[in-house]
């Protein structure tokens, strides 16, 4: 079966280009739509032809279905890849690509819709067999209802406000005797913020692990899984460091939630790319939290373990094409860790740095993969995400992955903006993450005012401290040279020819 | 380095460490620091802000920011400023007074670029610790700024739908009594 003569990419930055470095592989013709903000961005200058779609605010360009729709038309676009984010997950745009007899690469929309919802997506998790964070999904009353309820499923539990969000209206109870205020306490929140006290319960996991499972579908109805990733490391529910495999699964815990994440998919008549996200507790108790119905900005570790290339098996599957590869095909080779490079302060909570890049160079070396859409030059605007990139590191096993990822860390040159470099090289060298003893509390435990000047030990103190001295000795050593060198200087010679003035 | 100072004092988070300097050639340097000798090669590139050295036969990477006398350098996660000093240098640099800074406790200024989406306060209200002052958007993220204690606007320059800088003063409050 053919696969498609031209995609349209609706998105802009790294997942941009990276779709269309696997369009070119494939031989597929790529349209880039653009902003005017990002009229000499990288992904424009990659595509074979680029459109304009707006101004700056995404809402007025990556948002603009109409305007969108009218570069399919008079493009001849084919197909549509989305990446994630802007319309990945917009009922509305999929629709009226169908309409417009344009392919969605993409997932079911039915499946999208069922998953959009907290309480339908835990419903059908149920129905499925998948297992979910024991809990009581009804409205709860009374303090005494809740302790009831508390005590059934066993302490600690968090009481959730049902409109809730950005953790408000939530508390954590440990124990029976603390029920009666945290009840209160997160009604009354859940009041003042949303107008709404409906509380639930459910339990509380602590030190939880955030791993997720890759699933790939095809139109025929075969669905595989491509292994985890682990993305506990997270700064305010954003993910900052992934991997994958994870060092915490068993292979009998990661087929149990491999199959379990095949089953949600299939009871959606799932297709395409998509991940179910489950929190992991400390004994390997394996939770359904959600699922993600596009492809997820940490992909590349499960590509890297796996070799499969996933907007290759989105592209063919959208075709039409049945997948090439059975579960019992599917390994995981290797590690790969994932950093994600923000233009952020660090030393300023982390706060958004926005600027032209004045100097960039992207490392190198064996194993390492930079998924960027930047170049030295281009500029981080105020308008869209502050991701740089996503600097990925391949070895035999996690020690090697983790030293190439350092190495390429420090050999990443960029400057005009200030970048989360050294913050990713501090959690990649915490004795704790080669431990692999971390949960979704990681930076919180660690870093809890934040990330500043770390002290350093005698021994680095003594490499900071010969670096210094060594730069020192080189910038008098080159002064030197250059009154030295006036000895030879052509005004000089010329002046002792008698030719000089 | 014949007839020249053979040591430097490299201060470092608080601590001055001196390091003997031995034989130096564009491509490499002796250092003793205490009892401990250390063998650096390596081109030192001037105005690259990455750099490689083998030092104690380690290839070691790092990037180095220079900027009034001082060298920050960044290696491995960790970020330190460091200044190397000659003899001469290191006690008169003892001998600088401490630079003051200025208070400007009274003053919010913007954190980040940005375009202010809402002003909470205006000239001559009484705002109390922990009140909202005002929202600015930056990368799709609404942040919000809070007063840090109770006080009076004096001064309130902008106002909503500006586009702010970084470091630009937004509201002056007066000073506590």
């Amino acid at each position: 079966m053919p696969l498609f003569d031209k995609i349209l990419i609706a998105n802009r930055g790294e997942i941009a280009c990276r779709v269309i470095r696997s369009c070119q592989r494939l031989g597929i013709a790529t349209v880039a739509i653009y902003s005017e903000a990002d009229r000499n961005a990288l992904h424009v200058r990659m595509a074979d032809e680029a459109w304009p779609v707006g101004p700056a605010p995404s809402a007025q360009s990556y948002l603009n279905v109409e305007r969108i729709l009218e570069v399919i038309a008079a493009s001849g676009a084919q197909a549509v890849h989305p990446g994630y984010g802007f319309l990945s997950e917009n009922a509305e745009f999929a629709r009226r690509l169908d309409e417009a007899g344009v392919v969605f690469i993409g997932p079911p929309q039915g499946a999208v819709r069922a998953m959009g919802d907290k309480i339908e997506s835990k419903k059908l998790a149920v129905q499925a067999g998948v297992s979910t964070v024991p809990g009581y999904v009804g409205i709860i009353d009374t303090p005494d209802e809740a302790a009831r309820i508390a005590e059934d499923i066993g302490f600690p539990v968090m009481i959730k406000a049902t409109a809730g969000g950005g953790g408000k209206g939530m508390r954590v109870v440990s124990r029976r005797e603390e029920m009666a205020e945290g009840f209160r306490a997160a009604a009354s929140e859940a009041r003042s913020s949303f107008g709404d006290d409906r509380v639930f319960i459910e339990k509380y996991i602590t030190r939880p692990r955030h791993i997720e499972i890759q699933v790939l579908g095809d139109r025929q109805g075969n669905i595989v899984y491509l292994g985890e990733r682990e993305c506990s490391i997270q700064r305010r529910h954003q993910k900052v460091i992934e991997e994958a495999p994870s060092l915490f699964l068993t292979p009998e815990v990661r087929r149990a939630m491999g199959e379990q994440a095949v089953a949600l998919a299939r009871a959606v008549g799932y297709f395409s790319a998509g991940t179910v996200e489950f929190i992991v507790d400390q004994e390997r108790n394996f939770y359904f939290l959600e699922m993600n119905t596009r492809l997820q900005v940490e992909h590349p570790v499960t590509e890297l373990v796996t070799g499969i290339d996933l907007v290759e098996q989105m592209i063919r599957v959208a075709a039409g094409e049945p997948l090439a590869l059975r579960q019992e095909d599917v390994t995981l080779t290797g590690w790969a860790i994932e950093a994600r490079v923000y233009a952020e302060d660090a030393r300023r909570g982390f706060l958004p740095s926005i600027g032209r890049l004045t100097d960039y160079r992207e490392p190198g070396g064996p194993g390492i993969r930079v998924d960027s859409g930047t170049y030295e030059g281009g500029e981080i605007s105020m308008f869209y995400d502050p991701m740089i990139a996503k600097l990925i590191a391949y070895g035999e096993d996690r020690a090697e992955a983790t030293a190439r990822l350092v190495d390429a860390l420090d050999a990443y040159d960029i400057r005009g903006v200030t970048t989360n470099l050294d913050f990713l090289g501090s959690l990649l060298s915490h004795p704790r993450f080669a431990s692999g003893d971390i949960s979704t509390n990681f930076i919180a435990e660690e870093y809890p005012d934040g990330y500043d000047e770390p002290t350093v030990s005698a021994a680095e103190r003594e490499v900071f401290a010969v670096i210094a001295a060594y730069v020192r000795a080189q910038q008098e050593l080159r002064a030197r040279h250059v009154h030295a060198g006036d000895a030879d200087s052509p005004w000089k010679l010329l002046k002792r020819a008698g030719q000089g003035g | 380095m014949a007839g020249q100072d053979t040591s430097f004092y490299v201060a470092i988070q608080g601590e001055s460490v001196r390091v003997d300097v031995g034989e130096v050639s564009d491509t490499g340097a002796q250092f003793r620091i205490g009892e401990h000798t250390h063998a650096v090669h390596g081109r030192y590139r001037p105005g690259q802000a990455l750099q490689e050295l083998t030092i104690d036969g380690y290839p070691v990477r790092f990037r180095v920011d220079q900027a009034g006398g001082r060298l920050t350098i960044t290696r491995r996660g960790k970020q330190v400023s460091t200044r190397a000093m000659t003899a001469l240098e290191h006690d008169l640099y003892a001998l600088m007074p401490a630079k003051q800074v200025a208070d400007t406790s009274n003053r919010v200024l913007s954190p980040m670029p940005g375009k202010l989406i809402a002003v909470y306060v205006e000239a001559g209200q009484a705002v109390k610790a922990g009140e909202a002052l005002c929202v600015i958007e930056a990368m799709k993220m609404e942040n919000v700024l809070f007063a840090e204690r109770d006080g009076t606007v004096v001064k309130l320059d902008v106002s909503a739908g500006q586009t702010v800088d970084a470091d630009q003063l937004l509201i002056e409050f007066d000073r506590p009594g």
